[in-house]
Order: C-alpha cells, then structure tokens, then sequence
C-alpha cells in the first residue's frame, strides 16, 4: 500500500494516474480548487478500490496559501510515497497577447506556482517525499509563437528543476521531471489533434511506469517526443519560422 | 479545427454536425443552449445516423466515464453514462458480477446502451439491456434534472429506455449486474443443414441454456438455405482465471475498395460453415472472445473499405409464417448476392422492456451487414426486405437502420404518439428527422 498525493487531482492525465493508483488500493490524498469535480473523482476512486481517499479543495495558484497547503498536507500524510503536481492551464495565446492579466495568470498556475509548491513541499517540517514528479510540458523546450505564454511558465518550471537537480538540493527526494507532449484531455480538448497526440491513460501508466522503475531525471512521455524536440531545437530559426 | 469524423459504425452516411462540445463533470451540467438543437453521443458505435445531429450540437459524453458507486453485496453499479462495457467488466468481474445483458462489443456507452437499448445473446433469459436499469438521471435542455425510474418519473424513464437520446442527455444509470463465479463461458456449437434444423434446434435448446445465437451462411439458397452454426453457452463455474491473452490487431488504414466482396463472401461462408468437422463441438472460452468477439481487431469496420457498410437487423413476429417470412427474407439476400460475414439468427424471448420504443418481440430475429457497393443495389434490396417485415408485422432496428423511411417499420403508431410527449424540444438527430420523430 502506497501513500500518494496528486495536486491538480481534476486534470487530465492526473485523473488517469489516479485511477492506476486506485486500482493497486493506494491511499489518495487530491488537491485541486473546484470541490464538485474533485468529490466526482474522489468517488470514482474509491469504486475502483482505492483504500482510502482524502481531498483538500485550495486554489493552487494563490501563493498565499502554499504554507498552509504544504502543513495540511504534512498533517494528512507525513510519509509520501509519490507527490504530483499536475495542475495546469492552457488559454487561446490571442487572449493572452491581447490581456495581460490573463497572461499574468497563465504564467503564475503553469510556472510559478509549481516553482513555489516544489519549494514549499521540500522544506515543509514533518513531510517525508520518497519521489516528487512534476508534470511540465515539451512547450518548455522551444520558444513557439502559439504557446508563447504557456511554453515560457513550463520553460520556467523545467529550468528550476533541471538546475535544482543540478545542485544536489533535492537528494533526499527523487524528483521526476516529464515533459509530455500533446495529450488528449480536457485542457487540450479546443486543439486539433494529429497522429502524436496521446491518450491520457497511456500517458498516465507510461509516467508511472518511470517513476516506479527509473531514477530521478528528466523525461519525454511518449518518449519519440525526445527525438521530435532535438530536431525542432537544432532547426535553424529561418527554417521553423516556416513551418 | 477540421472537422472530426462522426460518422456510426457502419461510416455511412456522413452528416457532420455544427459544433462538437464534449461533456466532462456531470454536475456542470448541460453547455448554454444554442438555436440549433443538441444530442449526445457516447462511442459511436450505432451504425448510422443514430448518433448524428447534422448542423446541430453533438455532446460528447465519453468525458463522463467516472463509477459512483458500486455495492459488491448486492451488484448495483452507479456510474456515469459514459462509461463503456468494457470499462465495467474489467472492475465488476473479478469481484464476480457481470452486466446481465451485452450487445455484440464492449465498446458501447451505458448511455448509449439505454438509448438504444441493446440486447444480447440471451435475449430469451434476461430480455433488453433496460429492464436492468434500477434508475437514470436526465439532464433536460431547460436546465431540469430529472431522476428517473420504475417508481419515479416512470413514463419519462420508459420513454429514455430505447429512445435514441431524444429525451434528453443521460448523465448516470444505476444498473443492477449479475453474479458470476467464473470469468469463463461453457459454448456448444452444433452445425445445422437449413432453416427448418435451426427452428427445431431453437426449440429444443434455447431454454435449457441462458445464451444462443446461430450464425448463418446467407449465401447459400435452395436446400441448404440459412445452413449454419447454432451457438448456445453457459456461464461456467471453475472460478476466475483472467483474460485469455489477446493478440491486439487492428485495421490501421481503410483499403480502396471493401475487402467484403461476392468472391471473399463465398470463401469466408463456406470455410465458416465447415470449420468444425465434427457437427457438434464443446469448449471453454474467455467471457471476452465469447461475447465480443470483433472487439480484438480494432477498427474492423475500415475492412468495408471507403464507402462503409449497412447493418440490417429486423424481428419477425412468432406464429403465423414465421417460418416462410424467414425464409423469405433470405432467399431475397441470397439471390441479390449481397450479404456479410457476420449473418446472425436468433430467437427472442417473452420477457417485455420497459422501453416504450423497445425492438425486440417473440419471435425470430435476423441481422446482417452489407457493403454498400458502387452500383446502388442495396437500396432495393432493403425495400425488399422491408416490405417482408412489414407484411409480417415485424420491425426494424432503430439502433442499426441508416436506410428506411417508413416511420411503421420502426414502432407501432400509438407507441410513436406516446413517445413524442416526452421528447426533449432541445434534442434531436439525424434519424429522428429522417423518420419523422422528432423536428
């Protein structure tokens, strides 16, 4: 029986990863701000035999209220055994260009916040992490016109883990950075889909196959999304501007 | 976006719709209305305009696919309707319960399978997929949410049990499954020479076993007509063992032209017919490859090739000339030359749906599929075959039809004129304007 907490638990592929750990009886504890969805899949696990759920509803972009978060969660599980954090947006990049708050928001749930939470959670008092696996994305890895705001927070997020792992700073908890490509869920449901999208729960048991065989590190999920970005960085600008 | 292919299963006809919204929390409930009407659609997997709403809203109920609640005492499974079969059985079965009726694939939604409410193999022992149906929730296009059931709302829950998704969106079911002690099926199959052998061996056997199906040679004609495979099953008791493993296969592309055609037809008939030596055989099989058994080669519809295919599945009603009606109707797919792998017999039982627009009744069923050809020979032979049904009093199945205009063949008038009071004025689809249900 394993401890897990899933902070974005209304996401896509954390519903997906939810429902593996469920099957195996883990015990869940879900973090996510919209408390209807969350009692929907808190519910769901528990029917697919998760051994016992908990959900805390808090807004994971108010920076605020990280301390609190980080003792609550300190205070209903003392020993992780693996912590995602999921959360994430993806608004139309017009609106962002054309708002600068929205732009202002995007940056702070995709970048920020993850950045702040890893913080919070590693020098939380009386919290034990065993592994910490963050969802970033491939849209962190190149500057693309129509993911500008949402590429530059998960460029922000990789940076900081890619350096802190660098650093040995997290040497007491494996810390799993993924960067996934297009996957089917909710957030990328108004995009057009070609044949690399994924679907989630593939998605899902691909990321926690890695996180329950492999070392800590950085890792592409579908893995040919390794590939795809080492083309895309080593393409001349005047190339990939006319693609 | 470009537009995403909605087509049935059969991939005919093609009537794309306005806008796609997919459905996600069952608590937020239905999307603010638009001035075109709305109809959900869970996995697609009704032949033809079923679940098309041609320059409407279609509402894609896949996303609703959480389980709420699941009592392993008693067997009843609350969930949300888009959850497919399969999804149930891989967390219902080796806690020993099972849904008491399947259609031919695990790949349909709950939502779907109310909607057009299936039936299976053991239509004689556990009647249609809605009479297991303890309660459903609706979510009504002016912002009503209604619980449904027996005792509750109960012509409204009549009226969504078999009706297409006209009443409105079903955002959750309770269904009561049976208790299996096995994950496995005891299947006897006996070879019959022609029709009259298949009616005395459906008299014989069918209740002495809770699932049969026969499946027939449609090409055949004259003496050895409607020759074929009589399948009954059971399930066993020898506990559970898990899946058979499976090869996944898959038809990764759709070839030019069908690869169902008069010579592969003939070839495929034949070898299917004599592929036991022996006229009868017994075996053990996994629930899964007995019940469904196309469901290991995914997409296996791209095998009509680009201009799809038509399933047709009618009843003709015991007594009277059951027996020549039969007949009939494959004498006239005999001759045309037209017909499938997969032709399939079976006796319905007695037991009544609470569905108001239900398909089955006694008597004797047939369905089949056929590739629509380039030279239009499937229009007459549809009309031919319509005009046996309708002269024998039998029906046509909403759930498969892409073809009939006749409004009669599908369900008796004062059924239909019940029916209407209960349509949701916010839903409609391809095939409620086709036959003149709904606006």
């Amino acid at each position: 029986m394993k401890n897990i907490v899933i902070l974005g638990a209304t996401s896509g592929i954390a519903e997906q990863a939810a429902r593996l750990y469920a099957a195996d009886a883990c015990r869940l504890l879900l973090v996510a701000r919209n408390a209807s969805h969350l009692e929907e899949i808190a519910a769901d696990l528990r029917v697919r035999g998760a051994d016992h759920v908990h959900c805390l509803v808090s807004d994971l972009a108010d920076v605020e209220a990280m301390p609190r978060l980080a003792a609550d969660i300190a205070a209903q599980m003392p020993s992780v055994d693996a912590l995602w954090i999921a959360h994430g947006t993806l608004p139309d990049e017009a609106a962002c260009q054309r708002d600068p708050s929205l732009t202002a928001q995007t940056l702070i749930v995709n970048g920020l916040s993850p950045v702040l939470l890893v913080s919070h959670l590693l020098n939380q008092s009386g919290l034990t992490l065993s592994k910490l696996v963050v969802l970033s994305s491939v849209a962190g890895d190149t500057g693309r016109p129509s993911i500008a705001t949402y590429g530059s927070a998960k460029a922000m997020l990789s940076y900081y883990l890619t350096a802190m792992h660098r650093a040995g700073s997290t040497d007491r908890t494996a810390v799993y950075l993924i960067k996934p490509g297009v996957v089917k869920t909710r957030m990328t449901a108004h995009l057009q889909h070609g044949l690399l999208s994924a679907e989630a729960p593939a998605v899902a048991a691909k990321i926690r196959r890695i996180v329950e065989t492999r070392g800590p590190g950085s890792y592409y999920v579908p893995s040919i999304w390794w590939l795809v970005m080492m083309v895309v960085r080593h393409m001349p600008a005047m190339v990939l501007r006319r693609l | 976006m470009s537009d995403p292919d909605t087509r049935g299963w059969g991939r005919y006809p093609d009537l794309p719709s306005r806008e796609i919204i997919p459905l996600w929390h069952r608590e937020d409930g239905l999307p603010p209305p638009a001035d075109w009407p709305h109809l959900a659609r869970g996995n697609g997997r009704s032949y033809g305009d079923q679940c098309q709403n041609e320059g409407g809203r279609l509402l894609a109920t896949r996303g609703l696919d959480r389980f709420i609640d699941f009592d392993a005492r008693s067997g009843l499974l609350t969930c949300e309707a888009g959850v497919t079969l399969r999804e149930i059985l891989a967390l219902s079965v080796p806690r020993g319960w099972m849904p008491p009726v399947m259609p031919g694939t695990s790949e349909v939604t709950v939502g779907g399978a109310i909607a057009n409410d299936v039936h299976g193999k053991n239509h004689h022992s556990a009647g249609c997929f809605g009479q297991h149906v303890e309660a459903l929730t609706l979510l009504r296009s002016d912002g009503r949410v209604l619980e449904c059931r027996r005792d509750q709302n109960h012509e409204m829950f009549a009226a969504t049990i078999a009706g297409m998704g006209l009443t409105g969106v079903i955002s959750q079911a309770t269904l009561r499954l049976r208790p299996v002690a096995s994950d496995r099926m005891r299947v006897r199959s006996i070879r019959f020479a022609n029709l009259d052998e298949f009616f005395a061996l459906s008299e014989q056997n069918s209740d002495r076993h809770e699932y049969s199906v026969s499946w027939i040679d449609c090409l055949a004609s004259g003496s050895r007509l409607g020759r074929g495979h009589f399948i009954v099953a059971d399930h066993d008791d020898s506990g559970f063992h898990g899946p058979a493993r499976s090869s996944a296969l898959s038809m990764p592309l759709t070839p030019p032209i069908s690869l169902v055609n008069g010579l592969s037809l003939r070839l495929f008939n034949s070898l299917y017919y004599w592929r036991q030596p022996s006229r009868e055989r017994s075996q053990v099989s996994h629930y899964g490859s007995y019940f469904f058994p196309l469901d290991g080669i995914a997409h296996w519809n791209r095998m009509y090739g680009p201009r799809g295919f038509i399933q047709y599945q009618c009843v003709i009603p015991e007594g009277g000339d059951m027996q020549a009606q039969v007949a009939e109707l494959l004498n006239r797919i005999s001759r045309s030359g037209l017909g499938s792998f997969l032709a399939v017999l079976k006796t319905f039982g007695r037991q009544a749906s609470p569905g108001m627009l239900s398909f089955p009744m006694p008597g004797t069923t047939l369905a089949l599929d056929f590739p629509r050809t380039t030279s239009d020979r499937l229009t007459p032979l549809c009309r031919a075959l319509d005009e046996v049904v309708l002269q024998a009093g039998g029906r046509i199945y909403m759930a498969k039809d892409a073809m009939t205009q006749d409004i009669a063949l599908v369900a008796p008038a004062d059924r239909l004129q019940e029916f209407r009071r209960y349509i949701d004025p916010g839903c409609s689809s391809s095939l409620a304007r086709r036959l003149g249900i709904a606006e």
